[in-house]
């Protein structure tokens, strides 16, 4: 039985987030916010601009004081308490390494600092990236930033890892590398990915769980596919719209002639084209208003 | 312990130059001396040395104990304001520098974090301080005997002597930048003066209301542990053990204490910090 199992085995719940609030002034950032993270799940947190995801992560890793209880394997975390890095690491939306440092001195600074720093997998990713191991942090490219970020958290043995906005601003085919690279590394069935992001569609595949978060309240927590199954896409032509509102749908888009909702799948309309809903849309449907900040 | 050295290294990667200073400010010093000295030779010969050694009618061991141990305070400046520019920076670098997040990404305490910047704020400082005072000491007794003066512990005993009042001038200042830099991240070094300057006029307003009122001035403590290398030069020989009875004198525990006290209410202020 491995160390996770056995942990598993005495607490089935290991990442807990019970009722908390967090307010800057007289802003509510957060409102009564609960879920729990569960073991080997990539879970998405999808949320507007300002909706409080970024918030939410920073509460989760002691970095900002709350109310309410985050706990990780039954131990109640408080603010800016270390021991959550034992069993999380982090990638924030900025690149966040210390442009002071070269590559190697970066390198060497988490192999000694943490722990859990997995010699054999950090030497192997390594080989295959092309980091210039000499030069200054500050003096790399954003992608290569992000890239050196990446490799130096998936070089730690934790069993969660947060990343918060990771690809912001990187080009497409760097984000298709970077999630490729923590399927390839990271997860398995005893590890949990939480993940914040604007780029739906690019983890829209892989992801198992969601989360909505709007103006810093949870709206749903539910498995991807379930949600799936609950809601399609109904499409019929725009002269027949009032059909469609009839079953007051939040959003409805209009496209070449055509109108489409996401409405609950026991929904029918005669002649009407059902298709598998997309993650923006349910999105959409829940918190409504345009998608630009999805 | 590996953590902790982790931490040193990069405080001494991401903060050596300002911590440098000091080494900087006496090698630009000897080298600049030298090429004086060698430019002078070139141009219009040696000097007569020796007859100005044997003609000298003034002590020169109270001489060079003199100037020596002015140079080695103004030194001990020089490593006082590199401490505190190296706090600020320390402190509150990783925000400027928007790193902060992976610095405390990892399992590691904010008093294991902070005891390796206050290393290199203090012990390795004051360790710089000593090295270089001897060095000082080393080409300056060298220098000297070039004149026929032979004073190798005469020299080395008066780069050394305000060791003890320039570590605690060093603790004392240190420690209120530390405060301040740990309450403020942006600007502490600006908003320091600002508040000991806004406490100074409230006192004086207050003393000129209620005359038989004595307040506490922080401007002159602040002076008076700036300048406390110096106050040892009233003392007819300063050497090492004179100074080192100074240390057990009751102001000097009492700014050791306050030190002290500052330090510690500046890593529990710098532990509620949020991080963004």
């Amino acid at each position: 039985m491995t160390l996770y199992e056995k942990t598993f085995e005495s607490n089935p719940v290991p990442y807990e987030i019970d009722k908390v609030c967090k307010n800057y002034g007289k802003f509510q950032a957060l409102d009564d916010v609960s879920f729990t993270l569960p073991w080997g799940k990539i879970v998405g947190l999808l949320g507007k601009n300002g909706a409080g995801k970024s918030t939410l992560m920073r509460c989760m890793l002691g970095y900002l004081k709350h109310e309410g209880k985050v706990s990780l394997d039954g131990m109640e975390l408080k603010h800016r308490d270390h021991r959550v890095f034992n069993q999380v690491a982090f990638i924030p939306d900025i690149s966040g390494l210390d442009d002071r440092m070269t590559v190697k001195q970066s390198w060497d600074y988490i192999k000694d600092m943490n722990p859990h720093f997995n010699n054999d997998r950090a030497e192997r990713l390594l080989a295959k990236s092309n980091l210039p191991m000499n030069k200054k942090v500050g003096k790399l490219s954003k992608g290569m930033k992000t890239k050196l970020y990446l490799l130096l958290t998936l070089s730690l043995d934790v069993r969660y890892l947060l990343l918060d906005e990771p690809t912001l601003g990187l080009d497409i085919a760097f984000r298709k590398e970077f999630f490729n690279i923590i399927l390839g590394e990271f997860f398995d069935e005893q590890r949990t990915i939480f993940i914040s992001t604007h780029q739906v569609e690019e983890v829209e595949d892989i992801l198992q769980e969601i989360i909505f978060i709007d103006k810093g309240k949870i709206i749903l927590n539910e498995e991807v596919e379930a949600l799936k199954q609950r809601l399609h896409v109904i499409t019929i032509p725009a002269d027949r719209i009032a059909e469609l509102e009839a079953h007051k749908p939040k959003v409805i888009n209009s496209t070449m002639g055509f109108v489409s909702a996401v409405v609950d799948a026991k929904v029918e309309i005669e002649g009407a084209i059902y298709n598998r809903p997309k993650l923006a849309d349910i999105f959409m449907e829940y918190v409504g208003g345009n998608n630009e900040a999805v | 312990m590996k953590q902790y050295k982790a931490l040193l290294r990069k405080e001494w990667q991401t903060h050596r130059i300002t911590f440098l200073i000091p080494s900087y400010v006496v090698t630009a010093f000897f080298v600049f001396s030298g090429l004086i000295s060698v430019y002078g030779a070139i141009r219009y010969g040696m000097p007569d040395f020796i007859s100005i050694g044997e003609t000298s009618r003034i002590d020169p061991d109270l001489v060079i104990r003199g100037l020596l141990y002015s140079m080695s305070v103004v030194l001990g400046w020089f490593c006082i304001l590199s401490s505190m520019q190296s706090n600020e920076n320390m402190l509150n670098g990783d925000y400027v520098k928007k790193c902060e997040i992976m610095h405390n990404s990892q399992p590691v305490s904010v008093l294991k974090m902070m005891a390796a910047k206050l290393t290199l704020s203090i012990p390795l400082m004051m360790i710089q301080y000593a090295l270089l005072a001897v060095i000082s000491g080393v080409i300056i007794a060298g220098v000297l005997s070039i004149i026929g003066v032979y004073s190798f512990g005469t020299c080395i005993g008066a780069v050394l002597s305000p060791l003890v009042m320039i570590f605690l001038s060093m603790m004392s200042i240190t420690a209120i930048f530390w405060l301040f830099s740990c309450m403020f991240r942006k600007q502490a070094f600006l908003k320091l003066w600002i508040s000991l300057a806004v406490i100074d006029v409230f006192r004086l307003l207050v003393m000129s209301v209620w005359q038989e009122i004595q307040l506490f001035s922080p401007f002159g403590y602040f002076f008076r542990i700036f300048f406390l290398p110096f106050s040892m030069v009233k003392s007819d020989i300063v050497t090492f053990k004179v100074a080192w009875q100074t240390i057990g004198m009751h102001e000097n525990l009492i700014s050791l204490l306050v030190s002290v006290l500052m330090f510690i209410a500046g890593y529990f202020i710098y532990k509620r910090r949020e991080l963004s």
